[in-house]
């Protein structure tokens, strides 16, 4: 018996990395960001994906997300990279994925990318809010658009943010009861209930609280 | 009943303002949705306590498929809301529901509960009460569930007797199946004789408990007189269910993978039920005699299947102490090798205080990092564990760790209890001169001064069908002075002191666990009352309150000293005599009695039948794989 520890095995790099668009509907959209990507890694090996591995005595699954949505807002357009230890046929991958995904999640599309592409190429999101019916909501969209700037303070975790939600939003409106927003990617990310809630702060008034869903990233 | 509607309509809003929400709405792979119409027997599983604890429960897990295998039944889950969630259901009128349809929970024809701790007894009430089900056996319906609980607090189930219609005892695989044919010739007889009818069939095999078949009766001191049966046609001492040849029942064979986080997330594989070892605290040992091991060839079929079908990467091989069976090294070598230079790992659950014990935690922690190794002494001096059966010698363990320390292993966690029968403040006090002799001799074999040792010390519960269901609980004042005094004298020594960790349980809540596990009858009103007054979630020390419970004890007239800190008399009536675990109860005293003198007992299993009475009661006797493979061989 070694007196030490032994070394860990050393892992050659990905293959292949594969961008993977995938949906997370109904029951799914309750899911937070840990909880898919854990559930995402037994997927994987339910489906046997000849997934990549990074070294050391704790091997990772080679996989990066980009622009989570929140745990509540459902998509039609969440992104994940995926590296793989072998190339594989990608109709195949996605046929398995869906095999061994959760009710909610279903891969839409699976293609070759380079690494780190989705953090770079995907730059705005296109948001649904719906419900969206009360009094004074088409003034308040055109009071927004009016602006250059508008703050609104959102509570969280770790207490009240101000953020500035103007600069993000490239594109609003509301037609029979649905908001469409198009947002920017930025840093401090501004997600569509902050959009939200500048709408009431410049007077609209909702019935019920609206669900959130994305449908496309570009 | 006509096939109920889904609430998840009226429950998604909700969902976005309470804590963790991916835990009420299922959906999860593995999970099970069937047909209403298509099935004529209705199940809701439950475990009294949040989704992350109930989930990972294996005894629900083996259950779930058994009653989903068979295609006239079905069986959904349900577990405790927080109370987030559990405030906006009763302000919306919306009652608790299953996970797979999110039905509720009311409409099902059997609510069976797995009671594991006697602190998930409110919880229980309250699942109960928000499924619009009367809590009171006696006051439901025909339209109502029956409620059915099993699990190791099924050795005395009398403190929620009156809220329980049918108790199984035992292993649950063979019973919830003819369980569920009683009920289906019941609905099908148009429920004939309303509710009694089933009961009466399901109480006269004398293999389902149901209380409100039996009359109590107390003395003039108040303890129990007698428990009878009060229909004519039930056998007085209903029994447990005892299975044998595990290989036939290899569940769960495809367990539901959560997705929100739970307490385990690995697929166990029971390597086998049951222990021997005597240790007289143990009510998981007695109440779960004989021995009975899976084969090699199962448990590795088993790990493999499980595996692909969870997409997990951890096995989990679990017993009482997985180390004892008879395979094991084996078992740990070939599937070490088997999953070697892949990102599974094994883990084994086993606190055996000896070298083989390391190599196995070697073995399986081949290609990881060895953290930590875990050895229960359970008691501080030599005769404080020949008291209790857990027979190892100081130089044992120190032999034990100085080995894992040569191994490169690097901590050791020690487990005890404090406020056993007979304990001594030095019975405890010694715990810190052995750690300290574990850390000298980790500095010295290895050479190296980062060698840790954890004590993790908590508060004895005497529990029934074992040997110290007579013994008086000790005063949780007594146990956190021996436990404090611990600390004070592991830290007299600075120079181990440093490397030494003392962890002790709050012993509170422990006063609550040893009323409830030797209660009778007359403490279901206090259980109501302390639910009533908002007692949810007890096993949560942030929830738990001893204020709450003793208020209550008080408005209701129990004495908590009584049904704890006193011993009871050799010939008492004990609450759950009328129990039959296949324990001779003569046999259980004598060895009380030998554990107060000092004197230790060997493990039947590999020295000879001790006369417990419970393999002559079943026809049962123990299995182990290694003598069923090689019938001629060693035993
Ligand atoms: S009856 Fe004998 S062999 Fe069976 S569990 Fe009891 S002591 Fe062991």
């Amino acid at each position: 018996m070694a007196k030490n520890s032994p070394q860990p095995e050393r892992r050659e790099p990905p293959e292949m990395w594969v961008r993977i668009r995938y949906t997370k509907t109904g029951p799914a959209r309750f899911s937070s960001h840990r909880d898919f990507s854990r559930a995402f890694e037994r997927v994987l090996r339910r489906a046997q994906i000849p997934v990549a591995y990074s070294s050391g005595f704790s091997p990772r699954v080679r996989i990066s997300f980009a622009n989570v949505a929140s745990t509540g807002a459902a998509s039609y357009a969440e992104y994940v990279e995926l590296g793989l230890a072998e190339p594989m046929n990608l109709d195949i991958l996605k046929a398995s994925i869906n095999v061994a995904m959760p009710v909610g999640m279903e891969v839409v599309t699976a293609e070759a990318t380079k690494r780190g592409a989705i953090q770079t190429e995907l730059q705005h999101s296109i948001w649904e809010a719906q419900p969206f019916i009360g009094t004074g909501i088409d003034e308040a969209v055109a009071g927004l658009l009016a602006v250059d700037s508008y703050e609104v303070t959102r509570d969280g975790a770790k207490g009240a943010k101000q953020l500035d939600v103007r600069p993000a939003v490239t594109a609003i409106e509301v037609q029979q009861g649905v908001l469409r927003v198009t947002l920017k990617h930025a840093q401090p990310l501004v997600r569509p209930a902050d959009v939200v809630l500048a709408l009431v702060g410049l007077g609209a008034s909702l019935t019920v609280e609206p669900l959130y869903t994305r449908m496309e990233q570009f | 009943m006509s096939e109920p509607k889904s609430l998840y309509p009226e429950l998604e809003p909700l969902l976005l303002s309470v804590s963790k929400p991916i835990q009420y709405v299922g959906g999860e792979p593995n999970s099970t949705t069937k047909a209403w119409n298509d099935t004529q027997v209705h199940w809701v599983l439950s475990y009294p306590d949040a989704y992350e604890i109930g989930q990972p429960n294996q005894g629900l897990a083996i259950l779930y498929e058994v009653l989903n295998e068979q295609d006239w039944c079905l069986a959904e889950r349900s577990f405790a809301v927080w109370p987030d969630l559990g405030t906006l259901l009763r302000a919306h009128s919306i009652p608790q529901f299953t996970l797979e349809t999110h039905r509720p929970v009311g409409a099902f024809d059997v609510w069976g509960f797995s009671l594991s701790t006697e602190l998930g007894y409110t919880n229980m009430l309250e699942m109960i009460d928000l499924a619009g089900v009367p809590i009171y056996s006696a006051q439901r319906g025909d339209d109502d569930p029956f409620i059915v609980a099993g699990g190791h607090c099924c050795a005395n189930p009398e403190p929620v007797a009156d809220f329980l219609d049918i108790v199984i005892m035992g292993d649950g695989e063979q019973a919830v199946v003819t369980l569920s044919t009683l009920v289906r010739d019941w609905l099908a007889s148009g429920k004939a004789g309303g509710r009694d009818a089933l009961l009466l069939k399901a109480a006269a095999t004398g293999e389902f408990y149901v209380p409100r078949f039996f009359t109590v009766s107390y003395d003039a001191d108040g303890r129990v007189e007698s428990v009878i049966p009060n229909r004519p046609g039930i056998p007085e001492r209903p029994s447990r269910w005892v299975l044998s040849n595990l290989d036939a029942w290899p569940y769960p064979k495809k367990p539901v993978v959560p997705l929100a986080e739970t307490v385990h997330e690995r697929y166990s594989v029971e390597v086998f039920r049951g222990c021997t070892r005597g240790c007289r605290f143990c009510q998981a040992g007695f109440i779960t005699r004989p021995v009975r091991e899976r084969s090699k060839a199962v448990i590795e079929a088993m790990a493999a299947t499980g595996l692909a079908s969870t997409g997990f990467d951890e096995i989990g091989l679990l017993s009482l102490s997985s180390a004892d069976h008879s395979q094991i090294g084996e078992i740990a070598h070939e599937m070490a090798d088997c999953y070697a230079g892949s990102s599974v790992s094994l883990s084994l659950p086993s606190t055996r205080v000896d070298a083989f014990n390391i190599d196995l935690a070697t073995e399986l922690a081949r290609n990881g990092r060895r953290t930590g190794l875990t050895f229960a002494p359970e008691g501080g001096t030599e005769r404080m564990r020949a008291v209790i059966n857990k027979n190892v010698s100081e130089e044992d363990l120190i032999a034990t760790v100085t080995t894992a320390f040569s191994q490169g292993w690097r901590a050791v966690k020690l487990y005890f209890m404090c406020g056993l029968p007979t304990e001594t403040d030095e019975d405890v006090t010694a715990i810190a001169a052995m750690a300290h002799n574990v850390i000298k001799a980790g500095r010295t074999e290895s050479g190296r001064r980062d060698i840790g040792c954890t004590i993790s010390i908590g508060a004895f519960v005497p529990k029934p069908m074992t040997s110290f269901q007579w013994a008086a609980q000790c005063p949780p004042e007594v146990s956190l002075r021996r436990m404090r005094a611990l600390k004070d004298t592991v830290r007299a020594d600075r120079e181990c002191g440093r490397g030494i960790t003392v962890r002790y349980a709050d012993p509170e809540p422990s006063l609550i666990e040893g009323l409830l596990a030797r209660g009778d009858r007359r403490l279901s009103g206090l259980i109501e009352k302390v639910w009533r007054s908002g007692g949810v979630f007890d096993g949560w020390r942030e929830y738990f309150s001893l204020e709450r419970w003793m208020d209550a004890a008080a408005a209701s007239g129990v004495e908590v000293g009584w049904y704890t800190c006193r011993e009871r008399e050799q010939d008492e009536v004990l609450p759950w005599d009328h129990l039959d675990f296949g324990l001779e109860r003569e046999w259980l005293y004598n060895d009380y009695t030998d554990g107060l003198g000092a004197s230790s007992l060997p493990d039947c299993r590999w020295s000879g039948c001790n006369l417990c009475g419970v393999c002559p009661a079943f026809s049962v006797a123990n299995e182990l794989a290694a003598s069923k493979e090689n019938p001629n061989g060693k035993e």
